[in-house]
């Protein structure tokens, strides 16, 4: 673990950070007029736009987030990167021309015109801040994480300072400055994440050698080549504070100011039956004598391991009624898992099998640790699956992007691009994951996989500088990453409450200047609150969060986009009503899911339900269109009598010059 | 910036025969749609097939090619080019299904609408 400052990161990361205000600045001289502030003029290239694009959807959750649960979880981790990059299909054929020829800012926007009702804008801006506040949360970890790492600096530090930086930026500049500054944070994480990978493996070897390697020895974990030392997390960070031993080889760690296990557990869920975990399964050793032996079950909760000395587990054959359990012809094993009160810093052995790490075999076939936690891993992967794909078509942040385009043709050639710009990006975050696992497996121990991009390039000791500077890189990397989505995500919030709530409902007559105010007020408490929130959030994995943004957004926004440009029978009632159901009642099964994760709700959950409460798009999206569909057909007599012309505009090709803008400038 | 105009009733579509217009509507919607759906299920069989290929026959799946498993090497890999060239296609196809809709439909609208809307887009150009 790095002590003190890393000097060179930190040089890198300034320099993302003064380059990105600069940016910000001189483009916003250039920005003058109210409608160059929200949608950048509509004057944007293909190119140019489609970089923005990319800029502003690769969060936290690509850069550092699928490296991070690629290592941590294998195979199943990379639904991520996939969903990420091929919703943007779904989104082209379907969404993008249609609704640029509507002409429209905001989803909103596109609500209030396509069903002729005030009152439906005002339940559709609610999503844009539900999903834009689930969003930033894992924007928040990542800056916390990596201020942390390069800096040593407390989680709350980092994202205090990055989320001032990016709400100054916003506040400043809107969405004009934006666009250039997007644009210039793509290139810069492509750079990022590809060229510190292609000098890693030329030291550690290619993906394909890597993987190969795993997927020769089936039966192996990642083992420590050296001694190494691991910070724990305390209680407050539960469940990331859990050390699950390996059910192979002996573990030894010693302690040198000593530990306090606030519980003891088994690293498998007992299955029904099974004895419990046998007596000297945990044992307390100073040098070579051996001071204390667990009972069975273990240690009483607040065991206190002395200063200096070893805590020594040994992995144990389960049984049940003292005869060997055997489940599937094998004969099953277990092992201890602890939890830390308090912060805690552990010295591994050499050769040591890493806790919380999968076999080789669990982490690089399907159904692994990510999809199968419940026992249901084909439910949970095509729940996934289904809030990814269907989730892009309804983040707010992204679709406003696609008002910059001059008409429906370029916003489907502008999808193209983003399609084959994130697509590039998306190859590299598991490469850095599968290496991460055979060169830095220490990160599984404490629960810090999250931070591989950073802390993988610090591990060439052959030359310290080089190592230096390309984590340098990631680290500036990462931060355009949280900059630009957070800001992105800032804008549409902010616009949705000036435009939206301040401009269409408190003040209709409010003019322009007026809005402008509103908007930056906006972002700064919205700033202030995605800080807050950020705080929250640190012991989840930053690119599950994502996930579920993407799943509310499935369920909420993208039946109203798709059916609302595709049937003409959609009412604003069954709209609403489907919209509200839909994506309320994923809502509300992600926050019980994360409470549970959190042990503040201490249900016990069937594991089915289990499932569908951490991935609820499979139940979700269908519910959100049934109940459009079914309160649309009841509420017949109120489809908008000029339908047919509100079809037109958003299907006839622009060369009939049928499409006019909803809202004029 | 003028107040945004969000009176309904005001589009100079409105001044075209509803019979027209869903004749129109037929001829834009329906080819574009035919070939979003054809898209869609080229992408969509495939990825939801994946998990049940996985299910049923993992012995194949994780069968080492090149140094990745099969099923590595399809999610990880491959299915990023599927999408580029999905979406290639697809841009080449709207974009003339869309130019041959717009001569059909050209048609079918009396001329005198469609110097009208070209008036009204200058009316609103000129407001700037």
């Amino acid at each position: 673990m790095t002590e003190g400052i890393a000097a060179i990161p930190l040089t890198f990361v300034i320099l993302i950070i003064v380059a990105t205000i600069a940016l910000g600045v001189y483009a916003t001289n250039k920005s003058k007029s109210a409608s160059d502030f929200f949608v950048a003029g509509r004057s944007v290239s293909v190119f140019w736009n489609a970089s923005a694009i990319s800029g502003e959807y690769l969060s936290a959750a690509s850069f550092m987030g699928i490296a991070g649960l690629l290592m941590k979880n294998g195979y199943d981790a990379l639904w991520y990167p996939v969903g990420y990059a091929t919703g943007y299909l779904l989104l082209l054929l379907f969404i993008a021309g249609p609704l640029r020829r509507f002409g429209a800012y905001t989803i909103p926007d596109f609500a209030e015109g396509r069903f002729d009702s005030p009152a439906f804008r005002k339940i559709a801006v609610i999503f844009v801040l539900f999903i834009g506040f689930f969003y930033t949360m894992p924007q928040m970890k990542g800056a916390g994480l990596t201020m942390s790492l390069i800096l040593n600096w407390p989680y709350w530090v980092g994202i205090a300072v990055v989320g001032s930086v990016i709400t100054f930026n916003v506040a400043l500049g809107g969405m004009k400055g934006i666009t250039f500054v997007q644009a210039f944070q793509y290139w810069a994480k492509v750079f990022a994440i590809s060229v510190p990978i292609f000098v890693l493996m030329s030291v550690y070897g290619g993906y394909s050698t890597n993987l190969a390697a795993i997927l020769e020895a089936p039966k192996g974990v990642p083992r420590l080549g050296s001694e190494t030392k691991a910070a724990f997390k305390g209680k407050a960070n539960a469940p990331a504070n859990a050390v699950a031993f390996s059910s192979g080889p002996v573990t030894r760690v010693t302690f040198p100011t000593g530990a306090t296990l606030d519980k003891i557990s088994t690293a498998r869920k007992l299955e029904p039956g099974e004895d419990v975990m046998p007596a000297g399964a945990l044992s307390v050793m100073k040098g070579s004598l051996t001071v204390e032996s667990s009972p069975a079950g273990g240690w009483p909760h607040g065991f206190i391991v002395p200063a200096g000395a070893a805590l020594v587990v040994h992995p144990y054959p389960a049984t049940r009624g003292g005869q060997p359990l055997i489940k599937a012809g094998n004969a099953l094993r277990n092992a201890p898992k602890i939890e830390f009160l308090n912060e805690t810093t552990g010295i591994f052995t050499a050769g040591t099998a890493l806790p919380n790490a999968a076999s080789n075999k669990k982490w690089s076939e399907p159904f692994g640790t990510l999809t199968g936690g419940y026992g249901h891993p084909l439910l949970y992967t095509y729940s996934l699956i289904l809030a990814l794909v269907c989730g892009t078509a309804g983040l707010p942040h992204i679709l406003v992007r696609f008002y910059t385009n001059p008409d429906g043709r370029s916003a489907k050639r502008t999808t193209l691009w983003v399609m084959v710009l994130i697509g590039i990006f998306y190859f590299f975050p598991s490469i850095w994951g599968t290496i991460g696992r055979n060169v830095m497996p220490i990160l599984y121990a404490n629960n810090l996989t999250d931070s591989v991009v950073i802390k993988l390039p610090m591990q060439l000791t052959q030359n310290r500088l080089l190592g230096q500077i390309l984590s340098g890189i990631t680290s500036a990397g990462a931060f355009a990453a949280f900059m630009s989505t957070f800001s992105g995500l800032l804008v549409s919030m902010s616009g949705a409450l000036a435009h939206d709530i301040y401009g269409r409902m408190l003040r209709p007559y409010a003019t322009a200047k007026d809005r402008m105010t509103a908007f930056k007020v906006a972002a700064v408490v919205f700033g202030i609150v995605s800080m807050l929130l950020g705080l929250l959030v640190q012991s989840f994995d930053i690119a599950k969060m994502v996930g579920w943004a993407f799943a509310i957004a499935a369920a909420s926004y993208f039946p109203l986009l798709l059916l609302g440009a595709w049937w003409r029978g959609l009412t604003k009632h069954g709209a609403a009503v489907g919209m509200l159901t839909g994506g309320l009642l994923s809502l509300g099964a992600i926050i019980c899911s994360m409470a549970l994760d959190k042990k503040l709700l201490l249900w016990e959950v069937n594991p089915q339900i289990r499932t569908l409460m951490e991935q609820p798009a499979i139940w979700g999206v269908p519910l959100s269109i049934a109940v459009m569909v079914i309160v649309s057909l009841m509420t017949v007599k109120h489809v908008p009598k000029d339908i047919a012309t509100k079809m037109l505009r958003l299907h006839a090709p622009e060369e009939l010059g049928l499409s006019k803008n909803y809202i004029e400038h | 910036m003028t107040q945004p105009n969000l009176t309904p009733g005001v589009h100079p579509l409105d001044a075209v025969p509803p019979e027209t217009q869903e004749k129109l509507l037929q001829v834009v919607m329906h080819r574009q749609a035919r070939l979003s759906l054809q898209v869609a299920s080229l992408f969509l069989i495939p990825l939801f097939g994946l998990p049940l290929l996985n299910q049923y026959l993992p012995d194949v799946m994780n069968r080492q090619v090149l140094g990745f498993s099969v099923t590595w090497l399809i999610l990880g890999v491959c299915f990023f080019p599927l999408t580029w060239l999905l979406s290639a296609y697809f841009v080449r196809k709207s974009d003339s299904i869309e130019s041959e809709c717009a001569v059909t439909a050209r048609k079918m609208l009396p001329e005198n609408i469609i110097s009208n809307f070209q008036n009204s887009d200058d009316r609103a150009g000129g407001q700037e």
